[in-house]
């Protein structure tokens, strides 16, 4: 009998078999635990989550090492893994206190954890096929988690509406590869990225053609305008902390998927391609700024914020030149964006949601007065806001810098100067939150406090300490970055 | 290690404090942001005192992280570095003072202390750190800092109409920092850019060796400038229009001017002396440190224009001024109008013009904030500052009066004020640069005097309004800042050296870089 214990690509794909087989662990336990101690599944799904993280971390400055032609391990994959894992670990604990307030269907544990599984599977496979299988095990648990509260038919609506528009992104992208896979006759992108250069100078139009699919299919996925319809509506719908798994987990692996499938494919000579996203990434920042201008629900305004983010998030991969050495500093500052994002979005859905159980309410009415009943999450949330908004000393402020200075590198400025302009009509929306948390009740005695659990305020302090320290220590997140191998 | 560092480092720790602070203990805020701007302030003149009379000094400088690979693979190390020159010293000294005493004549709003001090403290320290920062992040840092601070001091703690003027100050001074970030990183990557063109170290000899390696650091783009001047053309016309625009709008220049007077009339009134006295300052800061001292022959080549605009502004200010049925909004113009006058001074490029730009910047600030505060107590026990609804408050507070009429004559230039030895040389340099534009301003001059005197005219004297027999004059604790903005007035323009000594050192540095 061959070894099956002692085999390099058990460890390569490490973090994902954990995060693997701990899915499958708590969906058993889900039918043998009693219906009152299913909440406490999230703790098992946690750990999983911490173990993947260790051998994630290990990897973090490996040799890119291949497992089986399909999953590669390299510096862009340890970091999206990280990302991701990180991200699961807050929402987790964050659907966990949650679900102490609103009961939530047990399933959501291992449907997060199925997600994560395929969001780790887009950060590494080098595969068409797997990565498109990774997209819809992440698709399918975020259609069913989007739904979860079925008996709401804002919820279901929201789901459904993900769903028609995601299955369509993810026809579009399907029909996108189908072109590439039409000239080359391979789905490895190793061997496309051997190849890249050759196909598009012999066919151009399809090569053009293939990457505005793909853009546009993944476009889906990450909200970009114009694709972003469903999002206020599944943000919305979903309970707070699936919005927020949307929001950046599900986002996070969908920018993994885009930047390693577009830059295996068409590196080399086909660069100029990625000009195009350029357009995209425009209208998403000015558009999703200035659609929630006038919007009052706090969920809502959360979408529309993420879709602008998201148009910042996208700018590093319309600068994509020919000069390959130059890239790390777009992944860099890509990275450095995605987590300053993850964890202020995050805290920000995290805060809404306590304050929008207390307080009944959808509309941003529930922030008045915050200040008074909870000083602590009215600090927090305006921290949130003040980093989505970018102020200096957080971390949205600099990941912003950071993508500034590369449009600079990179000589489109024109795209710098626009996350700047857009910046500065987002803080019309985001300050003013500011004002309805610190707005005084004149009836000081009328005022209720509020009391978030110590998960939820863990999540929170959490969310703090990490938008803080990636504004003020900046060196803490960028200097492992500078010695990360990406591919 | 220099002390510089802890001119914005002890406000911004005790605003930090002020967090943590019981909610009710408004007295115990106040005394821990009064002592944070003591300490700013001692640091100050101990930073004068020891000031060496040449170059940056008491520099502290920590590098703060690295950005990889940012330009052709080089790294670009940002530094958390603050320092003081002749120009900023000054300044510095101005803001400390401003601060220090709106704590000390202004009491917390009921209730809010803590928010109120931390936001103020913040705002303040920011304003400091602008005018210490030696690198351009850092520089940046602070001004995006004072921007928000000032919008939450004005949001949450102004008048019936704050939202709408916090906004319209928020926008206005978010996209003029858009502007000196571009101007910024264009100067930077200007420098920097030259290495890529073609024109190396090695093929003009003259370079300084740093030329062509990314650097954000204040000094060394000042000295790498100056000798890649003759290289790094084409652009420089056009950072120098980006950086004019942002000041444009930072120091509320007619077209820009509007958020000025709204936030004014909105604010409480340790914000205005804040906001009057020393933010608008900054604008005025920005283009002698980077116009005239990184782009002379920029400054030389659009004099015109600064002039047309100086002089626009003058008379805009006074006349806007003197149209004003409020006195908040006849402090904002008037100080929009010495501003005007700053830069008339400037746009001469002559030691006297610019020397008379900087003594106008503190003189200004000194008058704006004391008008200010004035204006403030007297809002404060009538209820408002229009001129229509007062009248015979010289009886009822003939201290406050006084104190009024002191500081309107400083403002219109009389002699023996700070105002005058401002004027005056401001005035001496543009005549030399630009003469007829010069005389038009002049006019400038007799019209401040028509409307501060009709203002104060209208408010002093005449028929007392109806509840002026409960009105009570200045409190004790108001004296000090009376007191000592007025002497500080009068030090200026009696013994002019005691400022103009640096001022005229800092007047022949930037000239000297420029020639």
């Amino acid at each position: 009998m061959p070894d099956l214990i002692h085999q390099p690509y058990w460890l390569t794909m490490g973090p994902l078999l954990i995060v693997s087989v701990t899915a499958f662990v708590v969906m058993i336990l889900e039918f043998i635990f009693l219906k009152g101690l299913r909440r406490w599944l999230v703790w098992p799904a946690l750990a999983g989550v911490l173990a993947a993280l260790v051998p994630a971390v290990e990897h973090l400055w490996a040799k890119p090492t291949a497992a089986l032609n399909t999953v590669m391990i390299d510096g862009f994959a340890s970091v999206f893994t990280l990302l991701i894992l990180v991200s699961a670990a807050l929402i987790l604990l964050f659907s966990y206190a949650y679900s102490a307030e609103q009961p939530l269907a047990a399933e959501h544990t291992y449907l997060i954890l199925f997600g994560v599984a395929g969001a780790l599977a887009m950060a590494s496979a080098v595969d068409l096929i797997t990565l498109y299988i990774g997209l819809e095990l992440l698709s399918v648990a975020s259609y069913v988690l989007v739904a979860v509260r079925r008996k709401s038919v804002r919820a279901v609506e929201g789901g459904i509406k993900y769903l028609i528009m995601g299955s369509v992104g993810s026809a579009v992208l399907l029909y996108g590869m189908s072109f590439i896979y039409g000239i080359s006759g391979t789905t490895n992108l190793v061997q496309l990225g051997q190849l890249g250069g050759q196909l598009y100078q012999q066919y151009p139009a399809i090569v053009l053609l293939g990457f505005i699919l793909m853009l546009c299919g993944m476009g889906f996925k990450l909200s970009l305008v114009p694709f972003h319809m469903w999002t206020p509506d599944a943000y919305d719908g979903a309970p707070s902390p699936i919005s927020s798994f949307l929001a950046t987990l599900s986002k996070a692996a969908a920018f993994a998927m885009l930047l390693r499938m577009l830059l295996f494919i068409f590196n080399g000579v086909a660069t100029e391609v990625f000009y195009w996203a350029g357009i995209f990434a425009a209208a998403t920042m000015l558009a999703g700024n200035l659609l929630a201008l006038p919007q009052r629900n706090m969920k809502r305004l959360l979408a529309f914020s993420s879709v602008a983010q998201a148009g910042y998030a996208l700018i590093p991969l319309a600068l994509i030149g020919p000069s390959y050495t130059d890239w790390t500093g777009l992944f860099d500052s890509l990275a450095f964006y995605l987590f300053a994002y993850t964890f202020m979005t995050i805290g920000a859905f995290a805060v809404v949601s306590v304050v929008g159980q207390s307080s009944q309410t959808a509309t941003d009415d529930a922030l008045h007065g915050l200040y008074q009943r909870s000083p602590w999450l009215a600090g927090a949330l305006t921290v949130f806001l003040l980093s989505l908004a970018g102020m200096p000393l957080t971390g949205g402020f600099l990941g912003k810098f950071y993508i500034f200075m590369e449009t600079i590198h990179f000589q489109a400025v024109w795209l710098g100067v626009l996350l700047f302009v857009a910046s500065v009509v987002s803080f019309y929306y985001y300050l003013g939150w500011v004002r309805h948390m610190f707005r005084r009740d004149a009836d000081a005695a009328a005022v209720q406090p509020i009391h978030a659990g110590p998960v939820m305020n863990l999540v929170v302090a959490l969310c703090v300490a990490g938008t803080l320290v990636l504004g003020v220590v900046p060196a803490a997140l960028l200097h492992p970055l500078q010695w990360v191998q990406w591919f | 290690m220099g002390l510089s560092l802890w001119l914005p480092g002890a406000p911004v720790i005790a605003a930090l404090v002020t967090l943590f602070l019981p909610a009710r203990a408004a007295g115990l805020s106040r005394l821990v942001a009064g002592v944070g701007f003591a300490v700013s302030l001692v640091l100050a003149v101990l930073a004068w005192a020891g000031y060496p009379g040449a170059g940056y000094a008491h520099v502290s400088s920590f590098s703060w992280f690295t950005l990889p690979n940012v330009w052709l693979g080089h790294n670009l190390t940002i530094g958390l570095s603050f320092g003081v020159d002749s120009l900023s010293l000054p300044l510095l000294t101005l803001t400390a003072v401003i601060a220090l005493l709106a704590v000390v004549g202004r009491p917390s709003p009921e209730g809010r202390a803590r928010v109120y001090r931390f936001w103020q403290s913040l705002f303040a320290a920011a304003i400091l750190g602008v005018l210490a920062a030696l690198d351009l992040f850092t520089f940046l840092v602070a001004l995006e800092l004072a921007l928000f601070a000032g919008f939450f001091l004005i949001q949450q703690f102004g008048g019936p109409r704050r939202r709408h003027a916090a906004y319209k100050f928020l926008l206005y001074r978010g996209f003029a920092t858009i502007g000196v970030l571009a101007a910024f990183l264009g100067l930077a990557y200007g420098l920097a850019g030259l290495y890529y063109q073609g024109a190396t170290v090695a093929s003009t000899p003259k370079l300084p060796a740093s030329v062509g390696s990314l650097t954000f650091s204040l000094p060394t783009l000042q000295h790498d400038i100056a000798h890649a001047a003759p290289v790094f053309g084409g652009t420089r016309p056009a950072l120098f229009l980006v950086l004019l625009l942002a000041v444009f709008i930072e120091e509320a220049f007619v077209p820009f001017h509007t958020w000025l007077p709204q936030a004014h009339e909105q604010a409480d009134t340790a914000t205005n002396m804040l906001m009057g006295g020393i933010m608008t300052k900054i604008g005025a800061y920005i283009l002698l440190r980077f116009g005239v001292g990184m782009l002379p022959d920029q400054v030389h080549r659009f004099s015109l224009l600064l002039a047309v605009f100086g002089v626009i502004n003058i008379l805009y200010g006074a006349f806007a001024a003197w149209a004003a049925d409020g006195w908040r909004r006849l402090i904002a113009f008037s100080s929009i109008s010495h501003m005007g006058l700053v830069l008339l001074g400037i746009s001469a490029m002559n030691a006297a013009g610019l020397q008379g730009a900087m003594f106008m910047m503190v003189s200004s600030g000194l008058l704006t904030a004391l008008l200010f505060f004035i204006s403030g107590a007297i809002e404060e026990r009538t209820g408002t500052s229009q001129m229509g609804q007062l009248g015979g408050l010289s009886k009822p507070m003939p201290m406050l009066s006084g104190f009024l009429l002191f500081a309107a004559l400083g403002s219109l230039g009389l002699p023996l004020t700070s105002g005058f030895v401002s004027e005056l040389q401001a005035f001496l340099g543009a005549f030399a640069g630009h003469p007829y534009l010069s005389l038009v301003g002049a006019l400038g001059l007799i019209l401040s005097a028509t409307y501060l005197l009709y203002a104060m005219q209208k408010t002093t004297f005449g028929p007392a309004a109806p509840p002026a027999a409960a009105l009570t004059d200045a409190r004790p604790v108001e004296y000090l800042p009376l007191v000592v903005l007025t002497a500080l007035v009068l030090v200026v323009g009696v013994y002019p050296a005691v400022i103009g000594d640096l001022f005229g050192l800092s007047a022949h540095t930037l000239l000297g870089i420029g020639g």
